[in-house]
């Protein structure tokens, strides 16, 4: 474990998550809508700053974590994850409350994580998913659903459409499924599994 | 003063990562009802203990709260909490439904129309729209998973068969973006047009029910009627007789032993600001008379 993993983490806890769920809240309430969002937390590679104030506000004791690719025990991400939120970095997708995904082509099939049960779909894993950029995206997808007054176009960078099909198919067994939320360098976006996907041009 | 003893908010961290977990999944399933570890709060069970700990989560420094019970600012509950949030988190409080960035309700949604930047936390009693026609909670889960809510209609119906039409005036149920039927906590069915459409994000929290759950912005909701006898929400045959506004929530006061009554928006704030002429119109000393 190096000095790395000690540093770097909120210098208010109490106000910088609270700032940062109501930045979660806001995506997950208005799905698509690029939410403006500074970095608070310095973690190391390769985490963004930004996946490191969420792992902050949200993590804890209770939330094994899911990281994609594979983490090492011994990698400055998993200890600095353990040391600043006491979550554990866990090796089973099965076991995930959060997943953090910083590299797309690691990503295991969604059906790897908790989808929930049909009496309880809350108990279904989040991820956090690295993108370059939230605009700009060569692949764009229209979503509606709660939280959208009209169709609201999307197209973060990386994402192309094989993605977006498993996340249809993700809306197609509401209401269990996984939720998510992307992340770029200083903005975060939302798409709850309530959000339904259309890819353009399909 | 703010007590060094307590955190930002009276809970600790911990408690707010948790119920933050749940508030979000509850956003993510709208009308489902996510349960939480919900704890003792320094008030008794049915005071807003579960209204309290998802304000207390979303509350933050630079917010504006107001809080309301029957939609009154002035009454025992609602001062009691502005004033809880005063001490434990310092925010500014306010009356004024448009300066509110979180409002916490109890059994009301205010006349001014919400606005996009605004939260509205509801306390709820009763989480599930289903207990009193199947008292297990395993029952009435299986009864969500499957969208079995055809007790819910019987029930209605019943309502119908007794009465002539559907006597259900409060905690009417609503059927929430075409997947759950949801209890919207027991505000006069006046409101629930209120709830559809909404341009602000409505939380629920259920303290001793533990529960919480949520309607999106421009989610929609419907109340659950039949064809025959379609939903119609309260009409009142006067205006209001302080501020002479129509189309709002009005409250009965009893002005004397001699069946005299008046009727008078419920929702403080809207009635003083709709006031024709101030404090000091004939109808307002005739109010404060009567008290």
């Amino acid at each position: 474990m190096s000095s790395l993993s000690y540093s770097g983490g909120f210098a208010e806890p109490v106000f910088a998550a609270q700032a940062a769920f109501r930045a979660v809240l806001d995506a997950f309430a208005r799905p698509g809508n690029v939410i403006s969002k500074p970095a608070e937390t310095r973690p190391p590679e390769p985490f963004l700053g930004v996946t490191g104030d969420l792992l902050c506000t949200l993590a804890d004791t209770d939330t094994p974590v899911f990281l994609a690719p594979l983490a090492d025990e011994d990698s400055a991400a998993a200890a600095w994850l353990r040391f600043h939120t006491g979550a554990e970095v866990t090796r089973d997708a099965s076991r995930a409350v959060f997943a953090v995904c910083t590299s797309l082509k690691a990503l295991p099939a969604l059906s790897q994580f908790p989808q929930g049960t049909a009496e309880y779909p809350d108990r279904s894993t989040t991820l956090i998913l690295q993108v370059e950029s939230l605009e700009g995206g060569e692949t764009q997808v229209l979503l509606s659903g709660p939280g959208l007054a009209q169709e609201r176009p999307f197209a973060p960078k990386g994402l192309a459409e094989p993605f977006w099909h498993e996340v249809a198919r993700n809306n197609g067994q509401y209401p269990r499924g996984v939720d998510f939320l992307f992340v770029s360098a200083s903005a975060i976006a939302g798409v709850p599994r309530s959000t339904k996907i259309q890819l353009q041009g399909a | 003063m703010i007590s060094a003893a307590y955190n930002f908010a009276y809970l600790d961290e911990q408690t707010k990562r948790m119920i933050r977990r749940a508030i979000l999944k509850a956003v993510a399933i709208p009308g489902y009802q996510v349960p939480f570890a919900s704890r003792e709060m320094p008030m008794p069970y049915g005071w807003g203990t579960g209204g309290v700990q998802v304000t207390a989560a979303v509350l933050g420094p630079d917010d504006v709260l107001k809080v309301i019970d029957q939609g009154a600012d002035d009454t025992t509950n609602a001062v009691a909490i502005r004033g809880f949030f005063e001490k434990t988190a310092r925010v500014r409080t306010t009356t004024a439904t448009a300066e509110a960035t979180v409002i916490q309700t109890r059994h009301r949604i205010p006349e001014e129309p919400l606005t996009a930047g605004q939260i509205l936390v509801y306390q709820v009693p009763i989480p599930e729209p289903l207990r009193f026609l199947e008292p297990r909670e395993t029952e009435t889960r299986k009864m969500h998973a499957l969208t079995e809510y055809g007790l819910m209609h019987v029930k209605l119906y019943e309502d119908i068969a007794r009465h002539g039409h559907i006597a259900t005036t409060y905690a009417y149920p609503v059927h929430v973006a075409g997947r759950y039927v949801m209890d919207p906590s027991p505000i006069p069915k006046f409101d629930n047009p209120k709830m559809n459409d909404c341009e602000a994000l409505q939380l629920f929290g259920a303290g001793r029910e533990k529960r919480i759950y949520a309607i999106p912005p421009h989610t929609e909701v419907v109340s659950l009627d039949f064809e025959d006898h379609p939903f119609r929400v309260q009409e009142f045959a006067e205006p209001c007789a302080l501020c002479g506004s129509t189309g709002v929530y009005l409250d009965e006061v009893i002005l004397d032993d001699r069946g005299g009554r008046m009727f008078v928006c419920s929702d403080t704030d809207y009635c003083t600001s709709h006031r024709p002429s101030g404090p000091d119109d004939q109808s307002a000393a005739e109010w404060e008379n009567a008290r």
